[in-house]
């Protein structure tokens, strides 16, 4: 299972230094802390609910403080300029171009995306890398698990004018009729069909873009490195125009370069795959990463949702590195649009990490791996911790106020009294630390900035600090609605409850008043009537909880507001939130720019998806140059498509369903026949449904 | 859209100012057009098609006439540059899960407990330096655990 060969390479000792390193950091300042924390307390930790909270604040501790020293470890790092560990400084380095044998084919699995802007993307990775001259050797895989109809005409549509356009060949399409094991099984079925054929595949999300030497460079580092099983860049985020986008941004693009070298710093050669923007040698992925069926039911068994962290495990068992290229830029991503978007995708991520805990266990993982499926988990277990640690405070406060204490308890037999002693200010000192630990970080990113000169890609110094403020006090009130929402996800999966698992969505598209009010109202009412219980019983407390119940009050227009691209574009001309993307556009960008501002439409006639499959000869051709050969049919099969026919002519396609799309999309003989049957209905309603134009003369 | 081009007229005796007929050549000029085929090519089938259909059954022009073009159309190789498959060829290879044991005592026992052991064995055949650590350590611990009993 695992190959030795690669058992004595120099960064694994040092990883073993760096990592023990890490561990004191982390732990000798949770053990001082959280003696701290039980010494505040009324009972000096010595009940069970008090004890109880200093076990989940020791946890919350130790989890904030590895955030905190990946940081640290990150500056350090960048501080430095060098690390000889850095996968970029691979070596035996050289430039040469790639030899024949170095076949990368580029994956871009795609679910019900929008057509135009992920070909886009594609032709600017494409036109990226042509401008290098190795794009011979490379290939795009669009691999389609696209449900709804019209996205998969329109997808071989954009795909057969990507090829004609451009004369680039190696460019395929394929869609898949059974979605099984949703982008790991797409990824997975392209290896067994194709994956022979090529060396390496970087697989991309539907919003990455990469830069052509960057591509060429990852596989140039993979060529050096036969060690190396998944090579992963850190993308930089672009593109989004609503203010929760522009502020994640901005986060990433500010701390996100210290906290990806403070990851490397650790990490080496376990790093994390995150699915997508990154490089992957296809053998031993497709001999080691094959993923089965976790036994049980969903949520926490079946298949596996976030395939990505098990498959990095996996190869690394294998006996092959996992890389973090945290200084390879050229890597694009975007980012949810709005923060219901956002808390979405944390619903299936949630779920995804939950289910890695049944894979701790497993035979073989290095003890990195087994980590980092923990820290996936804390990830979301994090927020119920603080829920948790929230309510036991509450009921403490609750209990503090509401119960007698027995000064004189009659076991102890003792002349002076027993006070439950509170002091406030060391309950300060206490969150001064732990802000402290939560937002150094920020300012050694904004020091780091200066130091290297690079003020000027934030809007200069004034506009850095000012964004870092706002995006500080941000933060501050989203952090409780998403703990909120993380603590709820976690609960639904543990009790059973299942995720859906659909499309992103991509575009900016402000969230209603309505779906915010549906979202957030139940956690303000919570908020409300938390803090008029907290406010009655014991008004001290509530002045130490109201940070968190003010955001929760005010989520609902805070989302609203929040996913506004106006606001966020409000944002920038106040000079807030700028990133070195907005300052100077990349060229990979600004072609992105022009290409989605000229979208051609697909058929001369103005019909597209599946109504073009049907009327437009071009598409349909297209189109049944992609599906299998008539076959031959059950006659009752035959006889429910001639009815599906009948009446998709009589009533346009809005008869029919998605599913009934799919059929006769499925079957070129119905197909066909139904063409030829709208092209020769007679001029009128019916052809208008088909968006066949009057033959009136004008 | 794109205005069809001005029609001409084929040599035959078609009555073009019948609208059934002129709703025919509409149709078929609509055709081709969304095709995107070279214009004389483009004529010249509509011209085609025309002929024969009104030598078939020029009672049901429209019909007859997009039959007639369509079967033309069959005969041109390819009929649409981009109409081709959209994969390369198969080259199938399995990839299939390797056996993963996830039971937490098989972990503890075989990847905590066995390396522990095998570990310390090691280190008590490692040499007599080794030896005298394990010696020294012993005593001491010994008399430690000793202090703390009485």
């Amino acid at each position: 299972m695992r190959r030795n060969e690669f058992k004595h390479e120099p960064w694994i000792k040092m990883a073993a230094a760096r990592r023990s390193l890490f561990l004191i950091f982390i732990l000798v300042p949770t053990f001082v802390a959280s003696g701290y924390m039980a010494a505040i307390l009324p009972h000096k930790g010595t009940t069970f609910l008090e004890f109880l909270m200093v076990v989940v604040f020791a946890a919350l501790f130790a989890w904030i403080s590895i955030g905190f020293w990946t940081a640290m470890l990150g500056f350090y790092t960048l501080a430095r300029k060098v690390d000889r560990f850095a996968i970029t400084r691979a070596r035996d380095e050289d430039h040469t171009p790639l030899g024949p044998k170095a076949r990368t084919a580029i994956l871009i699995p795609v679910c019900n995306e929008d057509v135009t802007e992920v070909f886009a993307r594609i032709r600017v990775t494409y036109e990226s890398l042509k401008s290098t001259g190795q794009s011979h050797r490379f290939a795009f895989f669009v691999l389609s698990d696209s449900g709804n109809p019209d996205r998969w005409i329109e997808e071989e549509t954009a795909w057969a004018r990507f090829r004609e356009e451009l004369g680039f060949e190696h460019i395929y399409y394929r869609r898949r009729r059974v979605n099984l094991k949703r982008k790991s099984g797409n990824v997975a079925d392209w290896c067994r069909r194709f994956g022979r054929d090529y060396r390496y595949m970087v697989v991309f999300d539907a919003d990455s873009i990469m830069s052509g030497p960057t591509l060429v460079r990852m596989v140039q580092l993979m060529e050096r490195r036969r060690d190396v099983g998944i090579l992963q860049t850190a993308p930089s985020c672009v593109n989004r125009e609503t203010l929760i986008a522009r502020v994640q941004q901005f986060a990433n693009r500010l701390y996100g370069p210290m906290f990806a070298a403070g990851l490397h710093f650790w990490q080496l050669g376990d790093a994390q795959f995150w699915g997508h923007n990154a490089i992957i040698r296809v053998k031993p992925f497709m001999e080691h990463c094959a993923l089965p069926r976790l036994p049980g039911e969903a949520p926490l068994g079946g298949d596996i949702l976030s395939h990505d962290f098990v498959e990095a495990a996996l190869i690394r068992r294998a006996g092959y590195g996992v890389w973090l290229a945290f200084d390879l830029d050229g890597s694009y991503e975007e980012v949810p649009p709005t923060l219901l978007d956002e808390l979405k995708r944390d619903r299936r991520w949630c779920q995804g990490n939950m289910q890695h805990l049944r894979l701790l266990f497993t035979n073989g993982l290095f003890p990195a791996h087994r980590a980092l499926f923990l820290n996936g988990f804390m990830s979301y277990a994090s927020a119920l911790l603080w829920f948790l640690f929230l309510s036991l405070s509450t009921l403490e406060a609750l209990l503090e106020a509401l119960i007698i204490p027995e000064y004189f308890p009659a076991a102890e037999r003792s002349l002076f009294p027993n006070w439950p002693v509170w002091y406030p200010q060391w309950a300060v000192t206490l969150m001064i630390s732990t802000a402290i630990i939560l937002f150094l970080p920020k300012v050694f990113a904004v020091l780091l900035v200066y130091l290297k000169g690079k003020t000027r890609q934030f809007g200069g110094m004034v506009r850095l600090v000012l964004s870092v403020l706002a995006e500080v006090a941000f933060s501050t009130f989203v952090a409780p609605v998403r703990m909120l929402f993380h603590s709820k996800f976690v609960f639904i999966t543990l009790l059973g409850g299942q995720i859906g698992w659909g499309s992103q969505n991509r575009g900016d598209e402000a969230t209603t008043w309505g779906e915010a009010l549906r979202f957030h109202g139940g956690g303000s009412l919570l908020a409300l009537l938390w803090g008029a219980v907290v406010y009655v019983v014991n008004p001290s407390f509530f002045w130490w909880l109201s940070p968190i119940l003010i955001s929760l009050v005010v989520a609902v227009p805070l989302s609203v507001w929040s996913s506004r691209p106006e606001v966020g574009r409000a944002a920038r001309r106040l000079g807030l939130f700028i990133t070195p993307e907005e300052v100077e556009r990349p060229a990979q960008l600004k072609r992105l720019d022009e290409l989605t501002g000229t979208a051609r439409p697909a058929s001369v006639l103005g019909v597209s998806g599946f109504t073009g499959a049907v009327v437009d000869p071009r598409i349909h051709r297209i189109h049944l140059a992609q599906i299998r050969r008539p076959r031959r049919q059950l006659a009752s099969i035959a006889q429910r498509r001639q009815e599906l026919k009948e009446r998709a002519l009589l009533e346009g396609p809005s008869a029919l369903s998605d599913k009934e799309k799919k059929e006769l999309l499925s079957d070129p003989a119905a197909l066909q026949a139904l063409h030829r049957a709208v092209w020769q209905l007679p001029d009128g309603e019916q052809a208008r449904r088909w968006g066949l134009p009057s033959l009136a003369p004008a | 859209m794109r205005k069809p081009a001005a029609a001409k007229t084929p040599s035959s005796d078609i009555d073009f100012a019948d609208p059934s007929w002129a709703a025919a050549i509409a149709r078929l000029r609509l055709y081709v057009q969304a095709l995107d085929l070279p214009a004389a090519e483009a004529e010249a089938l509509i011209h085609a098609a025309l002929e024969q259909a009104h030598a078939r059954d020029p009672a049901e022009p429209l019909a007859t006439a997009m039959d007639a073009l369509q079967a033309l159309l069959a005969q041109r190789e390819p009929i649409v540059a981009g109409a081709t498959w959209s994969m390369p060829e198969l080259h199938r290879a399995p990839m299939v899960p390797e056996p993963l044991n996830r039971s937490p005592l098989h972990f503890f026992l075989h990847e905590l407990v066995q390396p522990a052991v095998l570990g310390a064995l090691r280190f008590l055949t490692g040499g007599l330096r080794h030896q005298r650590l394990l010696l020294v350590i012993t005593v001491v611990g010994a008399g430690a655990l000793f202090q703390i009993l009485r």
